[in-house]
């Protein structure tokens, strides 16, 4: 589903003067419905990493294809529709929008959808009732827990039924407990919908319940 | 570390952003303080104003239609008060061949005395001697004739006399003086130029000559009607004075001994002995017999006819009422024995040379010899036309006398006897037949064995109180200085017109304060972390907040000098029309910047405490967490109960006023039910947005998200909405109020009247233009009618003059003549609405009704219907004009009107009238025109369209409007400076947020789409909640029956200040999301 072939990237350095190279000749292939982590120190490369699948930054060489489609050859217009209709993503912070209410949060991806219908709803109405968080539907983050946050995040992520989701430390602002528990979770819903995970943590106990684990260390997959 | 160095550190840190807040603060600072700098300058200049129109003069003595005589400032300046005798009078003065032409001007005649009186100067300024007549003129006289020294003008000038000019038999003939002039200098309003006696700041056409040589023009001999007066002693000290100094003379009063009987005659220079005085002549206990002989114009007995005689009186003990005493040579001409009849046909004489043949039958009770008292030609006053005739062809009566009458036996009776009166009736009689606004004695005759004439001359003195002479000694310069510091507080109403300016600052600086404790709120927790306690951080904040405060208000100080140089600027360029002087200087208080520093701080301390307290709570709030960002339910409730409230209020008021009102709304009440609905309208949108988002499953719009987003920063959002809002309907409602006219100025009601012309002339017309006979004599060819009123000059409380006006011209009319036109704004209760002319005529006693337009009442005057003017009549007494109605915005601006009736009443010597309204058909409009000024050139006639004269009036008005729409439009303009802010500051705080949306597919078009849309719709809902409610306010501007709307000006600038917001808005939401994507902003660190 997902072949990642000689990947780098660098940055500049902080004096500007030498480039730092974070990802270098990086390759990597995911098969529908296989789960993965990625660990390793900060700053070695894997939100880099994230973005670049999820087509929120580009490589500098190197080639991402996702089911047969070259994201090279996204456009400017149709890479917020692939990312739209193909990507979840979930971040350390759950991001939800103060403004707007539990329902509101997780319906968010369905309005770049030309036809939102009563899909989304349903599959709204399901994730949140699977996740626990139905009963606060009507809550705003500010009221609700963290890890209810987080949970949230999750049905976001998987409410326009990517074929990917990709969680980057999505349990960094979690306790154990709730981390485990949304971990648990995500691979519930991801092994339900046949959908593939990469999932960026620093906790190796919850790596290891990935089909895979990969360490990013100097730019490479090891 | 201590405190101070944590306050110091943070200054440093938080400099540049805090500085925007001491900007915010120095506009309001400029604003605030500009706008007392202006009210200082304007007040001062009215002051500077009033010392240069009077130099050192500090009282002036007015003697209306009389004079008195040169003599009276000697004995005063005898009496050590620095007087000076002038003879003012009107006219006016062509130049350049008679293309140049300047009517109403005012002719001082002057001696060095002026000079010393009113400049403290004993050089130069003495007329040079010559063969030619030289003058001085004033600067602006100088400027709109063109002239310079040693130029020649032809002066026009109201024949001035002693005796009134419309007085019974007087002949209206050489009313005009004309000479020509040569310019000998130019006097600057420094130099006295613009001498005026009247409150105003605008200086007269003034032109100065000898007095001597305009006393000679005039035949006057030593006369003078103004004497200018320097003391420091009080108006009844002076008045004292004047009245030990006053003479005979100065009454036009003489004491003559009687040519045949051994009598002392006193006689009037004035034919008539007025009434005041005659009374008081009657009741002193003085032995006289008063005389009163009068001009007739036949005797007829059967077919027998004697024309033009004159008849006089006998003691009322020896005639009956219907007796009569004729001379031997009447009783041969009519054959009449004693016990004859014999009719008397005799003119009365009413306003405006009206004539009335009238006729009375007597019995003639004796023939008397022509000898003793009988023979003694001095019975006849003396009448200038008549007295001097040589014989009855050359009389200039001034009543149609027909020469073919008069026969050859009449001249010989003349040449004989001249007017000696060939009958005489009782003085009672007489009185009840002839007696006349003038007076009703023409001699009163003293046994000079009984009284020497000093001592005659002491007792009559004794009796004659010149201040019943219609002569008024005012304290000009007090009272001048007076109506300068009340007259239009500049302050108030810049403050006024600035005041959205003001409160935008004050918003902005909230807004700007605001974000700045949201980007340091973290500080605050960690702060209180740390241990602070509230009070603590609320204390460092605040003095953070008072250091740009100062900061911010020092900069507002000086911003306040350039602010208010601009505003001068504009008055005296732009908005000139409003000022209308030469003297406005710019004058700033160090008292007026102090009090601008301080009360500005106070109000930026009192913004940033609220921001701040606001802030602390919300801090607290949000570590509670449920009740973050929500409106308590209370507060619901209130809100809820303000809106519904001023909702009501303002459509109850709008209903009512419309179903009340018979044509005329009242603006004022829209423009508060207007501001109402705006309120109620700000208060529903703050509980929509306030309101917690439906429990509903629906699907999430872009539009959802957008009003989400609103929601979330409630107040920003409210700021820039009632910014936007109150800027609109300000700048709407003053824009619309702007008035066109010329559209309806035919309708009677309109502030026209539906007149063609208002007319006035610097000399006054003696004759009734609606009478045909006159008409006839003076060719005049168009069918017009004119309204004749008479004048008593005040000062001119139109919205021209900025001093505070007390006593403003009085016109007296027939109220008959204006029946269904013009229309009135408020009114007593005692007004008939449907013909409240009428009301003029209710006089009761000294209490006279009267009319004036309604902002003259409230802004000239600063009165209000129902309230009274205290004048003084010819006869000294207080006379109390009850403002019963306010014109609705008319052509009598800056007037007060009474019926004609009152104003003979009261000033019964009032010759002719000087304002006229023409009406006639609208083709002849043009004929009309040419006539008038082609038969009363010499009167020195002003025409102008009456359409033309209310648009000035308006000018003013609009100009006011016009300033209150620049700084209403600069304050709109800040308004979405201020939106630019806070889209600003969203941006960057909601980076996260696009980033999101951009991580789950918005791709770069539909963020900006809907941040677009967010803003866009601010932008939209505070300019159309102000565009209804201006609606509202402008509607009986919109249904007005005079005025036309002016909405191209308001449609431009409210676009230019939509494309304005919605350029801040495309171009900051475009920089925003220059980048890419916002992923940093999703770093999980």
């Amino acid at each position: 589903m997902l072949k990642i072939k000689n990947l780098s990237k660098s940055y500049p350095s902080a004096s500007g003067l030498v480039d730092h190279k974070v990802l270098d000749n990086l390759s990597l292939g995911v098969n529908k419905g296989e789960t993965l982590s990625i660990v390793g120190p900060s700053g070695s490369g894997k939100t880099t990493l994230m973005n670049i699948i999820g087509t929120l930054d580009v490589p500098d060489t190197g080639e991402v294809i996702f089911e047969d489609l070259n994201l090279k050859n996204l456009t400017e217009k149709t890479r917020p529709e692939f990312r739209n209709k193909k990507i979840g993503m979930i971040f350390q912070l759950h991001h939800l929008l103060p403004q707007c209410t539990l329902w509101e949060n997780v319906l968010i991806p369905t309005i770049p959808l030309k036809n939102q219908g009563n899909g989304a709803l349903k599959r709204a109405e399901d994730l949140l009732k699977k996740t626990g968080i139905w009963e606060q539907r009507f809550q705003k983050p500010a009221e609700l827990s963290g890890g209810e946050c987080q949970r949230a995040a999750v049905v976001r992520a998987l409410i326009n039924e990517p074929s990917l989701i990709l969680a980057d430390e999505p349990t960094g602002a979690l306790d154990q407990d709730n981390a485990r528990n949304l971990v648990d979770l995500l691979l519930e819903l991801n092994s339900e919908q046949g959908t593939s995970l990469i999932m960026v943590t620093h906790a190796p106990e919850l790596a290891k319940k990935m089909n895979t684990t990969y360490r990013l260390s100097k730019g490479k997959l090891v | 570390m201590n405190s101070f160095k944590l306050f110091v550190s943070n200054i440093k840190h938080f400099f540049a952003a805090n500085f925007w807040v001491a900007l915010g603060i120095s506009i309001s600072t400029a604003v605030l303080t500009g706008g007392l700098i202006v009210g200082d300058s304007v007040k001062y200049s009215l002051g500077q104003a009033a010392e240069l129109r009077l130099g050192n003069i500090t009282h002036a003595l007015t003697t209306g239609e009389r004079f008195v005589t040169t003599d009276l400032a000697h004995s005063l300046n005898e009496s050590g008060i620095a007087c000076s005798q002038a003879l003012k009078l009107r006219g006016n003065a062509t130049a350049n061949g008679g293309q140049l032409k300047l009517n109403n001007v005012a002719i001082w005649g002057i001696d060095d005395g002026f000079w010393k009186v009113a400049a403290g100067r004993n050089d130069s300024a003495v007329f040079l001697a010559g063969d030619e007549s030289r003058a001085y003129i004033s600067e602006n006289t100088a400027k709109r004739l063109n002239l310079s020294p040693g130029d020649e003008i032809l002066l026009r000038i109201e024949k001035a006399s002693l005796i009134p000019a419309n007085a019974p038999f007087v002949s209206d003939e050489g009313q005009i003086v004309s000479k020509r002039i040569k310019i000998e200098k130019i006097l600057t309003i420094e130099e006295l130029g613009g001498l005026n006696l009247r409150t105003s700041q605008t200086a007269p056409f003034n032109i100065f000559l000898p007095i001597d040589e305009l006393n000679r023009w005039m035949e006057l001999g030593e006369k003078a009607n103004v004497l200018l007066i320097s003391s420091e002693k009080t108006v009844a000290e002076i008045e004292n004075y004047i009245s030990i100094n006053f003479s005979l003379a100065d009454a036009a009063l003489n004491i003559a001994g009687a040519n045949l009987t051994n009598e002392w005659e006193l006689t009037s220079g004035r034919v008539f002995i007025d009434d005041a005085t005659s009374k008081n002549i009657e009741n002193s206990g003085l032995e006289t017999s008063p005389l009163f002989t009068y001009f007739v114009n036949s005797f007829s007995s059967g077919n027998r006819e004697t024309p033009y005689s004159f008849i006089s009186t006998l003691p009322n003990d020896r005639l009956s009422e219907n007796d009569i005493v004729v001379n031997e040579w009447l009783a041969d001409d009519l054959m009449l024995k004693a016990g004859d009849s014999l009719l008397l046909k005799y003119y009365t004489i009413g306003p405006l040379r009206e004539l009335t043949e009238d006729s009375v039958t007597f019995t003639v009770k004796e023939v008397v010899p022509i000898e003793g008292y009988f023979a003694d030609q001095g019975l006849m006053p003396h009448i200038p036309g008549l007295s001097d005739a040589e014989n009855c062809r050359d009389w200039q009566t001034g009543v149609p006398v027909n020469l073919g009458a008069i026969r050859d036996k009449d001249e010989d009776y003349w040449y004989k006897y001249r007017g000696l009166p060939k009958a005489f009736v009782a003085y009672d009689v007489a009185q009840k037949l002839w007696k006349n606004r003038y007076g009703s004695v023409t001699a009163f005759r003293f046994d000079r064995n009984q009284i020497s004439k000093p001592e005659l001359e002491r007792a009559i003195l004794e009796q004659i109180n010149p201040f019943e002479l219609d002569m008024q000694l005012e304290a000009v310069k007090e009272q001048g200085l007076q109506a300068a510091r009340n007259g239009t507080d500049f302050s108030q109403l810049f403050l006024g017109l600035s005041f959205f300016i003001l409160v935008s600052g004050v918003l902005l600086t909230a807004l700007l304060f605001g974000y700045n404790l949201e980007r340091r709120s973290s500080e605050i927790g960690t702060l209180s972390s740390l241990g602070f306690s509230k009070r603590g951080i609320l204390k460092l904040f605040l003095s953070e907040g008072l250091f740009f405060a100062v900061l911010g208000a020092l900069l507002g100080s000086f911003l306040a000098i350039g602010y208010n140089r601009l505003v001068f600027w504009g008055l005296n360029h732009v908005w000139n029309d409003i000022v209308r002087t030469q003297v406005l200087i710019p004058k700033i208080e160090v008292q007026t910047l102090v009090i601008g520093f301080f009360v500005s701080i106070a109000v930026a301390i009192l913004t940033i405490y609220l921001s701040l307290s606001r802030s602390l709570k919300k801090q607290t709030a949000s570590i509670q967490r449920k009740t973050a960002n929500a409106l308590g339910k209370r507060a619901k409730t209130v809100l809820n109960i303000f809106a519904w409230f001023f909702l009501t209020a303002a459509f109850v008021m709008s209903l009512l006023e419309l179903m009340k009102s018979k044509g005329n709304l009242n603006s004022g009440l829209f423009f508060m039910a207007g501001g109402m609905l705006l309120l109620s309208i700000m208060l529903f949108i703050l509980l929509a947005i306030s309101r917690n988002p439906r429990q509903r499953l629906s699907p999430l719009s872009k539009t959802t998200l957008a009003i989400r987003n609103l929601k979330q920063s409630r107040i920003r959002s409210m700021t820039v909405i009632a910014l936007l809002a109150i800027g609109t309907f300000l700048v709407v409602s003053t824009g619309l109020n702007r008035k066109d006219f010329f559209s309806k100025e035919n309708d009677p009601k309109s502030g026209t009247g539906g007149f063609l012309f208002w007319a006035e002339t610097s000399v006054p017309l003696l004759h009734n233009l609606n009478n045909s006979a006159y008409r006839q004599e003076q060719g005049f060819m168009q069918n017009f009618t004119a309204v004749q009123m008479r004048v008593n000059d005040g000062d001119d409380a139109s919205c021209l003059n900025l001093n505070k006006i007390s006593n403003p011209r009085v016109l007296g009319v027939d109220p008959a003549q204006l029946k269904g036109r013009f229309s009135l704004q408020t009114k007593t209760k005692h007004v008939n609405q449907d013909d409240f002319w009428q009301t003029l005529d209710s006089e009761n006693d000294h209490v006279i009704p009267a009319f004036a337009d309604q902002t003259v009442i409230q802004w000239g005057l600063m009165k209000k219907v129902g309230d009274t003017l205290t004048y003084k009549n010819e006869f000294g007494e207080d006379i109390y004009l009850v403002l019963a109605g306010g014109l609705s915005a008319s052509v009598f601006q800056g007037n007060v009107i009474i019926s004609e009736k009152a104003f003979l009443h009261h000033f019964p010597t009032s010759n002719g009238s000087r304002v006229f309204l023409i009406d006639g058909p609208e083709e002849s409009r043009e004929a009309i025109f040419d006539e008038l000024t082609l038969a009363f050139r010499d009167l020195g006639i002003q025409i102008s369209p009456t359409a033309e004269r209310l648009a000035e009036f308006k000018t003013i008005e609009n100009t006011y409007l016009t300033i209150f729409l620049v700084l209403g439009a600069l304050g709109l303009l800040i308004g979405t400076v201020g939106l630019a802010i806070v889209l600003q500051r969203s941006l960057l705080e909601r980076k996260a947020e696009f980033a999101l949306l951009a991580s789950v597919g918005f791709s770069k078009r539909m963020l900006l789409q809907l941040i677009r849309g967010e803003y866009i719709l601010l932008l939209f809902t505070g300019i159309v909640s102000g565009l209804i409610t201006a609606f509202i306010s402008v509607f009986p501007a919109i249904r007005g029956t005079v005025e036309n709307l002016s909405p191209g000006f308001v449609v431009l600038l409210i676009a230019l200040i939509l494309l304005n917001g919605i350029i801040w808005v495309f171009v900051l939401s475009w920089l925003q999301l220059k980048q890419p994507v916002l992923v940093e902003a999703l770093r999980n660190d």
